[in-house]
């Protein structure tokens, strides 16, 4: 647990969410559906009338005769009489020839824009300060003459009834599209509110929980997307759980350790209390001394552990970059005494490489000095302890090796937990709290400790294994 | 134009009249260049009678329609292609000239045709239908300058044309701004006396001649003003002239006939003794009252003289009114 503040942020309801994210789509959507409505309706309306347009156009163009040589315009007022009750508006026409010899009809018509032979063109333009849709033909005076002679036929309309028809189904669309989002709105409403309830009688399940009702919370009736969530909190909740459970234990250990010794210390005192003998006396206050001495040293081992677990989440231990053999090295130097106190040797094998690692240098000394301890007590006298540093990839091991009796697989499982003892049938004044130590600052350091035995022959080998910063060839 | 009636009475007058002046062109033809109705046919129709009256021309003159801008397209095809047709005349009018002068008829002035004769004048005339609100060219007048797209005029030809520039010349002496004129083009003053009658324009600016015919074939259509100097006489004395009705405006349509550039001078004499010839005839006169016209007796130098003058006159005034001349 890393202990770091989620971000603050200021919460919201979900609804609103939703909206802020729906909505901007919603009115993009209807903006460019309207859009695109308002052009298919304008488009296929003009479509529609221009064909009523083309088709007076097309009549005054059945009524040209050219038989006699010159150009004869059929008036197309009857036509248009018929025309102007269904657009319902002013109709004009205009017929010219290209070479301006003609010009019948509304000869104020705005000129046709460039026209090619045979299409008929259609445009908005003005007349008489109304709007009107104009189509235009031209086409060659004499078939037989394509390129002599071009006429040019115009019939205009007033768009009134044209755009009163647009409006109309283009208010419509809106109409339309407004009931579409005002049914999305409620139907986007009530699936939040569906949605939200079971988060509801979720809030309402928790709050009437006894206070130390920490069993998980039951999620198979929940949203999918929220189980996860639920999930996350039953985990945090068993994790609760457990390290309340562990420290119970290790309080119960704790203070199981440190009776016995007292209760030891005190019968040593009440024998040396009955004791004559000043000679006897003093030895039971020596061996009570070393049942002191072993209280101190769990005492001291205690507190060790206690601020390496603590130096996982403070900076009361601050992490530096430190060269790895050297810190071995001190290490040893510091124990030598207490190795050649019985006759033990050791070697240490650095790497090829200079290691350097992130870490507190005294909580990872403290973590050799536990591992080294242990070797010195279960390795039989002037045995040997190997030091080796190596690297592989990103990581560089630091194995202590001794030629104790090793561990049994039980053992081997269980090593790293509180107050859990080598098993050894030697009178070894061990607390079982070095392993657990070391397991801690490994852990707090970013890396790990196991623990195995020989593969050649007894012996136990405890391996530290901790991230590489920078490996350069020493 | 019933063309089997016609080659009947051509093969009867065949027969009946043997061809006796050798000058005189076969097959005669006049072109209206107009649909029928209107001056031009008017034009041909009198020379049609006339010449027959006259005995000028043994064979039947023919009267054919070749409408197209005033004239324009006729003097095309004749300078054009068909340059030598003795027995073609074709019709003017004072309309034609106007449009020659402003070069609307193409690449050809009043230089490329050989005038042949002038047989009588017309008067420009405001026509509007019998139960118009518009009593009077004076009230027309009010009512355009108040709102100028409430009237619609129609005309024979387009803008610049002789019936555009009579309602110009009349706007313009109203004080109204003659661009702003609500303005609807036909091929000639008949197919606008059709118009009017239909309700679709509300003023014709016509002709005395075809409009007179039109109301004496019971066309439903009034009078409310000739451009003449004097009232005309007859029936016609009822009708005020433009000058009494506070616009001095006159506008005289000669009418007339010309023929293609490269006909002879022999048949081109021909056709201007013949006019002559009857023009002076005793029952000229009366053919002329029928179709409401009046006498200007000119043929061949003198009508040249005459076109060439009234074009040159035509240039200024269409130049004065804003519109291209070349």
């Amino acid at each position: 647990m890393t202990g770091r503040q989620i971000e603050a942020r200021s919460g919201r309801r979900l609804a609103v969410t939703l909206g802020l994210w729906t909505l901007p789509a919603l009115i993009v959507g209807m903006t460019s559906t309207l859009w695109f409505s308002a052009t298919t309706i304008n488009e296929l309306a003009d479509s529609a009338y221009d064909r009523s347009l083309a088709g007076a156009i097309r009549a005054i163009d059945a009524n040209i005769s050219t038989e006699s040589g010159g150009v004869g315009v059929e008036q197309p007022y009857q036509l248009f009489k018929f025309f102007e009750l269904t657009a319902q508006g002013a109709v004009y026409f205009n017929v010219t020839t290209d070479d301006g010899f003609v010009q019948i009809g509304d000869v104020l018509l705005p000129p046709p824009p460039e026209l090619s032979s045979g299409e008929i063109n259609f445009s908005d333009d003005t007349y008489l300060g109304r709007t009107i849709r104009v189509g235009s033909l031209k086409r060659p005076l004499s078939p037989a003459t394509p390129e002599g002679t071009q006429i040019i036929i115009q019939v205009a309309e007033t768009k009134g009834s044209r755009t009163a028809f647009q409006n109309e189904l283009i208010s419509r669309a809106i109409l339309r599209d407004i009931m579409v989002i005002l049914a999305l709105v409620l139907l986007l409403a009530a699936g939040a509110y569906a949605a939200v309830k079971p988060l509801n009688r979720l809030r309402e399940a928790i709050d009437t929980r006894d206070p130390d009702d920490l069993t998980p919370v039951e999620v198979a009736s929940l949203p999918l997307e929220v189980r996860p969530l639920v999930e996350a909190v039953n985990r945090l909740m068993q994790r609760n759980v457990e390290q309340a459970d562990q420290q119970r234990r290790f309080l119960d250990d704790a203070s199981h350790q440190l009776r016995t010794p007292m209760a030891i210390m005190r019968t040593q005192l009440d024998v040396a209390l009955h004791q004559q003998n000043l000679d006897d006396v003093r030895k039971t206050l020596l061996s009570s001394r070393s049942v002191l001495d072993r209280s101190v040293r769990t005492t001291n081992q205690l507190l060790a552990l206690a601020r390496a677990r603590t130096s996982q989440g403070y900076d009361a231990y601050p992490q530096e970059l430190i060269s790895l053999e050297e810190t071995i090295a001190d290490t040893v130097r510091m124990l030598w005494s207490r190795i050649r106190s019985q006759r033990m040797d050791c070697v240490f094998e650095p790497a090829e490489v200079r290691v350097v690692v992130r870490a507190n240098e005294g909580l990872l000394q403290e973590a050799l000095v536990n591992i080294l301890d242990n070797a010195v007590a279960y390795a039989p006298p002037s045995s040997l302890i190997s030091i080796r540093l190596r690297v592989e990839g990103d990581w560089a091991f630091t194995e202590i090796i001794d030629e104790g009796p090793g561990m049994n697989d039980e053992e081997i499982a269980h090593a790293g937990s509180r107050f859990r003892r080598g098993s050894s049938k030697r009178s070894v004044d061990g607390s079982g709290l070095g392993l657990a130590i070391a397991l801690t600052v490994a852990r707090a350091f970013g890396g790990t400790m196991t623990v195995c035995n020989r593969p050649d022959r007894s012996g136990l080998v405890v391996t530290i294994s901790l991230p590489v910063i920078s490996a350069l060839p020493g | 134009m019933n063309k089997r009636i016609q080659a009947t009475i051509a093969s009867v007058a065949m027969f009946t009249f043997p061809a006796i002046g050798k000058a005189e062109p076969s097959k005669p033809e006049c072109i209206a260049p107009a649909q029928p109705g209107g001056g031009f046919d008017i034009t041909c129709k009198l020379a049609q009678a006339s010449l027959q009256n006259s005995g000028a021309l043994k064979a039947p003159l023919r009267v054919s329609y070749m409408p197209g801008g005033i004239g324009a397209v006729a003097y095309n095809a004749i300078v054009g292609q068909r340059r030598a047709e003795a027995g073609t005349i074709i019709a003017f009018s004072a309309g034609s000239l106007l449009n020659i002068a402003q070069g609307k008829f193409g690449a050809y002035t009043e230089k490329d045709v050989r005038w042949v004769a002038n047989i009588g004048t017309d008067y420009g005339a405001v026509v509007v239908q019998q139960d118009s609100v518009h009593k009077s060219l004076t009230e027309l007048m009010a009512a355009i300058k108040a709102d100028p797209t409430s009237v619609i005029i129609g005309a024979g030809g387009t803008i610049g044309s002789q019936d555009w520039m009579k309602a110009a010349m009349t706007a313009r002496a109203a004080g109204i701004d003659y661009k702003t004129m609500r303005f609807v083009a036909f091929e000639g003053g008949g197919d606008c006396a059709t118009a009017l009658q239909g309700g679709h324009v509300h003023v014709c600016m016509n002709d005395v001649g075809d409009s007179q015919a039109a109301i004496d074939g019971g066309a439903p259509l009034k009078l409310l003003a000739i451009f003449s100097e004097q009232r005309l006489p007859g029936k016609l004395a009822e009708v005020p002239t433009a000058a009494e009705q506070g616009f001095d405006i006159k506008w005289p349509i000669a009418r007339g006939f010309y023929v293609g550039p490269d006909v002879s001078d022999a048949d081109y004499k021909w056709w201007a003794d013949a006019f002559a010839m009857t023009m002076k005839s005793p029952d000229y006169a009366q053919l002329l009252q029928e179709r409401n016209l009046f006498t200007l007796p000119m043929t061949a130098e003198e009508t040249t003289a005459f076109v060439h003058s009234q074009v040159a006159a035509y240039k200024t005034l269409a130049a004065d009114f804003g519109l291209t001349t070349k």
